[in-house]
């Protein structure tokens, strides 16, 4: 989006429709609640694209009902590079145009709900779309961009990462220290996403994940207390430094949570 | 003093000769022959009345009526009229028409016509009322008429009237209190104006003219004055050559009659027909808070004062309000500075006739200043084959819009929004509490739309709220951009569209079942995007389209293969706001 001032996108459901955008600049968050694409329904059946008006199709059959329910028409040049060709509205798909243009996050699935994580990845999110050669990040895709689990690096992308949400235990809090630029060690971080800590439920933790680089992007979400931060990792240095990572900015409202962490 | 002002005026528009002193009324019984079956000249009895020179003030009471018409009518058709007006241009003039029931019988209903009587010999005559009251009089029957008034005030439900003056409907000195001319039903009131010596003289309405009785409804003819009139709104054709400046009202009746329901107070068109663009067209309130407006036709302003709007309102809809020349289909810059509201009645949306409380068309090439409040954006009809019902506004939109259900098969088009600020921050809000099936775009090539939301606050048991989709294929060959309605196709087009966007949250975004194309959002600037469930549908920023050759097909570059897309706007330029700002554009 060319976003000014307020950057923010979010997709309260799911997206089975089509988001296009010149580029996700740093800061600039798309935040998807359940499903990006064709997903599964609350008791785990296969939820159709289809075009019923009703508020969930579940019947695969509702859609023949309608002959005219997948529309086609010319595309001049036969890409997809127009917002009036009326199929890209079908697909469950972020098609970002330009080459390396994700530089900000894209959290699937924030609601964390029950459902199997992998089938709320089922859409595609495409980096230069508008180039030649763009990068499709879908479960349909070859390695290294297989949705959910990727392991291209972020700077294939821009430097963002796409995050599918996983569903941990419910993290309870206890007095301690704040997480205000807290700083944890690898396996604190995981201890902090996955230990009762208290006896406050944080419900749900979102976990988005980007590996590979120094100072990639994770982001958490503590979703109570309505606080989204950045955690930047500092990689072991040459000098025997510890592998940390860093949250930054989880300041107001969360003065009761941690234990974990060093400052 | 007041009157003296008056009289000056009323003068100076005569251009020097002017009478008072020959004033008529003639009357006869309405039914006695039935004046819509019989023949057009009829005997009638002219009644002696008061034209008092030092007042020029005109009174007849009812029982003159009742003494003047034989075997005790109660039903009359009243002539006030000019005698110079049965064979040519009236010269005569009314400061104040009384009825008074007070003294002897204090009964009966009347039909008033402000325009000559049938005399015998008489070479010009309104014999009575058109059978259809958006017929024009031809002939009017004084130069200006001050005011018309019922003693006592509860007596003007039993008037219905039909005016034409060659010059002025009150007076424009005459402002606090306003004159008035109220009756229980106002068929029409004429004031058009003429010209003299290559001059436009009068043309103005500066009364406030009130309906105090109900429309007259078929289903209950048999309740209200003047029975046989059915099916007759309680104002019906008010046009004013060049100004209207006092207050349209048409009140209806509360509670009472058949069914205990709000007996509905109507208006059926209010015009000023030959106002420039720059003129104060329509300055006064046009109000029928129990009932409905059907077209407000103006080639000059609606209200000018953005401290003092007009207020335009209805409590069960509003056909049309355009800046237009009735017999013309060229859309004026005329600016608009009022407040609509076509749902004054509230309640719940009615959500099977979905006609209630509908706007069907607002419509100016120039600016509104305003708030607009409705049920309904929708054409008039569900069988309307046209695409062009909806609000169009050609300049900058500076107010808000809140559609209380839905905007159907329609389009709000504007040429841009002025952001909000802190003293105003609903400016520039387009709310619409269900659902869109149809356009909102901002049409000017930097237009804005600050803030738009969709389907927040849905009318219960209705369908499903959000954005629908269309049965319309898009405009792809030659794209244009910001256009409510592709070419040749048979609904408006289901869009979000503008160059910039600061806020969009819409509940839901899907293709309902009986709709071939997903909605779309179109826009190069995005700031918020809120969207709960986003089933079907489309949102492009950035690039629009192609770059078209002169055949309106895509160039393609050479390099990559791929088609030249559109530069978008330069956006280095955009005032970085407060996340908590509403002033995202």
């Amino acid at each position: 989006m060319y976003y000014f001032g307020t950057p923010e996108t979010t997709i309260a459901k799911s997206l089975l429709g089509e988001l296009h955008l010149p580029r996700l600049s740093t800061g600039e968050h798309i935040t998807i609640g359940s499903s990006l694409g064709i997903g599964v329904g609350p008791f785990g059946e296969a939820l159709e694209t289809c075009l019923c008006s009703d508020l969930v199709c579940f019947v695969p059959n509702d859609c023949a009902l309608f002959p005219n329910a997948w529309p086609e028409f010319a595309d001049p040049v036969a890409i997809d590079d127009s917002p009036r060709d009326n199929d890209m509205a079908l697909v469950g798909a972020i098609r970002i145009a330009e080459d390396l243009g994700l530089a900000g996050q894209i959290i699937i699935n924030d609601d964390a709900n029950s459902l199997p994580n992998p089938t709320n990845w089922t859409g595609q999110v495409i980096i230069g779309s508008n180039t030649p050669n763009p990068i499709i990040l879908s479960p349909d895709s070859a390695a290294p961009y297989t949705a959910p689990y990727y392991t291209a690096k972020s700077s294939v992308l821009g430097g963002g990462a796409v995050g599918l949400a996983h569903v941990d235990q419910p993290l309870v809090p206890e007095r301690g220290v704040p997480l205000d630029d807290l700083e944890l060690g690898l396996r604190e971080l995981d201890r902090l996403l996955q230990d009762l800590i208290g006896n406050i439920e944080l419900a749900k933790v979102v976990q988005g994940r980007a590996y590979g680089d120094a100072q990639d992007s994770i982001m958490i979400k503590l979703k109570v207390l309505g606080q989204r931060t950045s955690i930047k990792h500092h990689p072991p240095s040459v000098r025997g430094g510890a592998e940390v990572f860093e949250l930054d900015g989880a300041d107001e409202g969360l003065n009761d949570v941690g234990g974990h962490g060093r400052r | 003093m007041k009157m003296v002002n008056s009289l000056a005026m009323l003068g100076a528009l005569a251009l020097g000769t002017v009478s008072y002193a020959d004033i008529q009324v003639w009357t006869r019984d309405r039914n006695n022959p039935d004046p819509l079956v019989g023949p057009s000249q009829v005997s009638a009895t002219v009644i002696p009345v008061p034209n008092d020179p030092t007042t020029f003030d005109v009174t007849f009471t009812t029982e003159s009526l009742f003494t003047a018409v034989p075997a005790g009518s109660i039903e009359w058709i009243v002539w006030v009229f000019d005698p110079a007006s049965a064979n040519g241009d009236p010269v005569s003039s009314i400061r104040s028409l009384t009825i008074d029931t007070t003294t002897g019988f204090r009964q009966g209903n009347i039909r008033l016509i402000i325009a000559p009587a049938p005399l015998p010999g008489s070479t010009q005559s309104q014999p009575d009322f058109p059978i259809s009251w958006d017929r024009l009089l031809f002939f009017t029957g004084v130069l200006d008429l001050g005011s018309i008034t019922t003693i006592p005030a509860d007596f003007a439900p039993s008037v219905s009237a039909c005016i034409a003056v060659a010059g002025n409907v009150g007076t424009a000195t005459a402002l606090n209190p306003r004159d008035k001319a109220e009756v229980g039903q106002i068929y029409r009131s004429q004031a058009q104006g003429r010209t003299v010596n290559n001059q436009f003289l009068g043309g103005n309405i500066f009364a406030d003219i009130v309906a105090a009785g109900p429309d007259s409804l078929a289903i209950v003819s048999s309740q209200i004055p003047n029975s046989t009139d059915v099916d007759r709104k309680a104002i019906g054709y008010i046009v004013a050559g060049k100004s209207i400046q006092g207050n349209i009202v048409s009140e209806g009746s509360p509670f009472g009659g058949p069914n205990n329901a709000v007996r509905s107070g109507s208006i059926e068109a209010v015009v000023v027909s030959s106002a420039t663009e720059s003129d104060p067209g329509i300055t006064g309130n046009i109000l029928a808070q129990r009932g409905t407006i059907n077209s407000i036709l103006t080639t000059g302003m609606i209200g000018t004062d953005a401290a003092a709007k007009s207020q335009i309102r209805a409590g069960r809809g509003i056909t049309q309000i355009r800046a237009i020349a009735e017999s013309s289909s060229t859309v004026l810059g005329v600016d608009f500075v009022a407040d609509v509201t076509a749902n004054l009645l509230g309640g719940d949306v009615d959500t099977f006739f979905r006609q209630d409380k509908s706007l069907n068309k607002l419509e100016t090439a120039g600016n509104f200043i305003g708030t607009i409040n409705a049920d309904f954006i929708r054409p008039p009809t569900d069988t309307s084959t046209e695409l062009d019902w909806g609000i169009f506004v050609g300049g900058t939109f500076t107010g808000d819009i809140h559609v209380r259900a839905s905007v159907l098969g329609a389009s709000i088009a504007i040429g841009s929004f002025t952001a909000p600020t802190t003293a105003m921050p609903n400016t520039g809000h387009i709310v619409i509490d269900h659902s869109l099936d149809g356009a909102v775009v901002a049409t000017a090539a930097n237009g804005k739309i600050p803030y738009i939301s969709i389907g927040r606050t849905p009318t219960a048991n209705f369908y499903r709220p959000g954005m629908l989709g269309s049965d319309s294929e898009p405009q792809t060959v030659p794209f244009r951009p910001w256009q409510p309605a592709p070419f040749n196709q048979p609904q408006v087009d289901s869009m979000i569209a503008a160059p910039e966007i600061g806020t969009i949250t819409i509940s839901n975004m899907f293709q309902a079942g009986d709709k071939r194309y997903a909605p779309r959002i179109e826009s190069p600037k995005i700031g918020t995007l809120i969207i709960d469930d986003f089933r079907q549908g489309l949102v492009w920023s950035g690039h629009l389209e192609y770059v078209l050759d002169a055949n309106g097909n895509p160039t393609i570059d050479a390099a990559t293969g791929r088609p030249n897309l559109l530069t978008p706007q330069d956006d280095t330029n955009i005032t970085q706001k407060s996340p908590k700002s509403n002033s995202a554009v």
